[in-house]
């Protein structure tokens, strides 16, 4: 069967498309990869009203890039050329994603006193952060670590703080306490999602 | 004027069937301030005229039409298909609920085509005939039609150029797919916010007429193959438009005439899904290579439609039970029932419509064992791992069919919130099913409760608002059982247009899903089954 104009060009936006979205999903901060995305059919902002009755309102942040192909005088524009813009918008876009997460992150983190600035990163200060986290376990008990995403420094910094925390029986010690009291406060999280007569 | 709208008009005119002229023509005569009081919808129960209707004076006008293809309708035709109702046409009292059974003033055969000069003269030879015992017969032809209409679709290509572009597209289509609601609905809404050409009633009906007249040649390539359900969704996207129009334009109660008709041309393109499949088996509704999750898909968008069919004509009707598209639908549930799934969120209006006929006509335990199903398909949807998880603006096609066939993988993972277990639960809830509900509430309460707070109120009738709060809702927990009760029970809706005309509320969410409303849903439920409450 041969293809119609209409559907040639649906094919080309098609590939376009999925090219833009394979480097947006390379270039992007692999922290933004990881998370899970809420698809929005319209409206500017999400309001999100959460178990424990606290309240979030945010307007959206838009991220965009733009396509500039240069035309010639003797011959139109190949698909490979147009390929290429496309693939340095995605690329600019990324980054632009990127920077704006990071910024809404911060901007968040500082709104809800979560920020740790200017803290030595320690295993005391380790497991302080840990303790004001929301962590959920498996059927088994055991607890789903968050994944930790920094820099070259702060990942070094961090190695060598949970060294210390493997290497004290004090620290241990308090960690162990921390998980029970996580895996209690996840135990009573999944008892009240039955519901009571 | 556009030289090309007139061409575009002619073309339909040319080309459609005697349902989509009827259409037209009913929003034609109430542009001209008449009141349509019969427009039938081609079943047993004919009174012997297509439409009647009242005129400015008081006039009873009846009016028989033929859909002719060609320009010229000819004497064989004229003897063949048009003569032998001209008795009933002339003769016969009309005989209309909420009217005194009389004899009409003016009796007219409308065609999509002229009649050629000797159907004139047999008209004539009859009219002299039985000048005194009845109204003479009048015609309308294409020629006094086409102006007119042409000039009800003068929005039919408006200025923007991308909106004329999408209309383009419309028109050029093949009318084998869904009706492309998304390209549509943006151009009945630039319609229905334009203030209308003249202050007064006429002029909002005749802004209702002209958004009708749009949608019927824009709905032409789906009509002109018989694709019904490609209809519907034109006819559902333009009540969606004109109830936009009614909210802006001062919600007269006596609107409610011209909107009546759009919603009654959705429901007349159901009836015929029913009336031409009332003896299909799953092969004629899938293909044979559809044995699959598309296959049944397929099987429950049609028992869905069906469904809604007999519950909009059910409504208010004593004698219920014994209506023909009732029984007909019984039997269709009886026979496909077992090929049942919900493929994503979009789908959930179908199984719901199913439910709730089940619930008013079905006997034993059929509708307890339907809603368990059901209740818990929707859970599914958005449970960890479903490859169903897709929202309710998704489309069954493209990537959508394959992530469901299992031959793509989702690249990112998806937030697990859903537009629609909140108000199916609910749905259960006022049903009682209490272990039902008891059984799947940790995945209840795993899902965040999606809605979206329009900016105004006329919002929840566009099909997208650019501005406007995506909220999502996690239940603050332990629930208990009274507490899910007590807001069942409390569900009501300040909404003026559902409240008049509940089923209409079904097609809002046939044709925009993502528009549900559990307190709308919950509100309505009595009207849509009836019985006793939880």
């Amino acid at each position: 069967m041969i293809w119609t104009y209409k559907e040639a060009a649906k094919a080309v936006q098609e590939h376009l498309n999925e090219k833009v979205m394979t480097i947006v999903r390379q270039h992007q901060p692999q922290m933004l990869a990881q998370i899970p995305k809420s698809e929005v059919y319209e409206g500017d902002r999400h309001g999100i009203s959460r178990e424990d009755g606290s309240k979030d309102d945010r307007s959206f942040i838009h991220a965009s890039g733009t396509v500039t192909i240069k035309s010639h005088e003797d011959r139109p524009v190949s698909l490979k050329e147009a390929e290429f813009a496309f693939e340095e918008m995605a690329v600019s876009f990324a980054k632009d994603m990127g920077v704006k997460f990071f910024q809404s992150l911060d901007a968040q983190l500082q709104e809800a006193g979560r920020a740790t600035i200017h803290v030595p990163l320690t295993a005391d200060s380790f497991m302080d952060m840990i303790e004001g986290m929301w962590i959920e376990f498996d059927s088994d008990g055991r607890p789903h670590w968050p994944t930790m995403h920094g820099g070259k420094a702060a990942c070094e910094k961090m190695e060598l703080a949970l060294a210390a925390l493997r290497s004290s029986p004090v620290h241990l010690q308090r960690m162990q306490n921390i998980i029970i009291k996580k895996r209690n406060e996840w135990a009573d999280r999944q008892n009240s999602k039955f519901l009571a007569d | 004027m556009s030289g090309l709208t007139a061409k575009i008009v002619s073309s339909w005119l040319t080309e459609t069937d005697e349902r989509g002229l009827q259409a037209a023509f009913c929003h034609w005569l109430m542009s001209r301030g008449f009141r349509v009081i019969h427009s039938t919808s081609h079943n047993a129960m004919e009174v012997g005229k297509d439409v009647v209707a009242l005129g400015p004076d008081g006039s009873l006008n009846a009016y028989q039409l033929k859909a002719h293809r060609g320009t010229h309708l000819g004497m064989s035709d004229f003897r063949g298909d048009v003569q032998p109702q001209l008795y009933d046409l002339s003769s016969a009292a009309v005989v209309i609920p909420g009217i005194e059974p009389r004899m009409p003033d003016h009796v007219f055969v409308v065609a999509n085509s002229d009649f050629h000069e000797h159907v004139h003269r047999e008209i004539d030879d009859r009219n002299r005939a039985s000048r005194g015992r009845w109204a003479d017969i009048q015609i309308i032809g294409r020629s006094q039609l086409l102006s007119d209409l042409v000039d009800l679709a003068e929005a039919l290509l408006p200025d923007d150029v991308v909106a004329s572009h999408a209309m383009l597209e419309l028109l050029l289509n093949d009318g084998r797919g869904e009706f492309p609601v998304e390209k549509f609905a943006p151009l009945l809404e630039i319609l229905a916010t334009s203030l209308p050409s003249e202050s007064g009633q006429s002029g909002r009906r005749r802004l209702y007429a002209k958004m009708a007249v749009v949608t019927e040649v824009a709905a032409g390539p789906w009509r002109k193959i018989g694709n019904h359900l490609g209809v519907f969704q034109a006819y559902g996207t333009c009540l969606m438009a004109a109830s936009l129009g009614w909210s802006l334009h001062g919600k007269h109660d006596d609107d409610f005439e011209s909107l009546d008709f759009i919603a009654s041309a959705a429901s007349g393109s159901l009836e015929a899904i029913l009336n031409e499949c009332e003896n299909a088996t799953v092969a004629d509704i899938a293909h044979a290579n559809e044995y699959d999750q598309i296959g049944l898909a397929k099987v429950m968008h049609f028992l869905g439609l069906i469904s809604l069919c007999a519950l909009i004509h059910g409504a208010g009707k004593a004698d219920v039970v014994g209506h023909p598209y009732v029984e007909k639908c019984k039997i269709l549930i009886g026979k496909l029932g077992s090929n049942r799934y919900i493929w994503g969120e979009a789908a959930v209006p179908h199984a719901l419509c199913v439910g709730l006929f089940l619930e008013r006509y079905a006997t034993g335990s059929i509708s307890n064992e339907y809603w368990t199903w059901c209740v818990r398909s929707v859970v599914d949807i958005n449970a960890e791992g479903s490859i169903r998880s897709f929202l309710p603006w998704d489309r069954l096609e493209g990537d959508n069919a394959r992530y469901l066939l299992g031959m793509k993988k989702r690249e990112s993972p998806r937030v697990l919130d859903s537009y629609w277990t909140d108000p199916v639960v609910r749905v259960a809830v006022r049903l009682n099913l209490k272990s039902l509900v008891k059984s799947i509430w940790p995945m209840v309460v795993s899902q965040g409760i999606c809605r979206f707070v329009t900016p105004d109120e006329h919002g929840m009738y566009r099909l997208k608002n650019d501005s406007g709060t995506n909220t999502t809702i996690h239940r603050p927990l332990p629930v208990r059982w009274p507490q899910l009760v007590e807001e069942a029970k409390k569900s009501s809706t300040q909404d003026r247009i559902y409240s008049r005309r509940p089923y209409w509320y079904l097609i809002a969410v046939f044709v925009y899903p993502h528009r549900v409303n559990a307190d709308i849903l919950g509100a309505l439920l009595p009207t849509y089954v009836g019985g006793v409450w939880h």
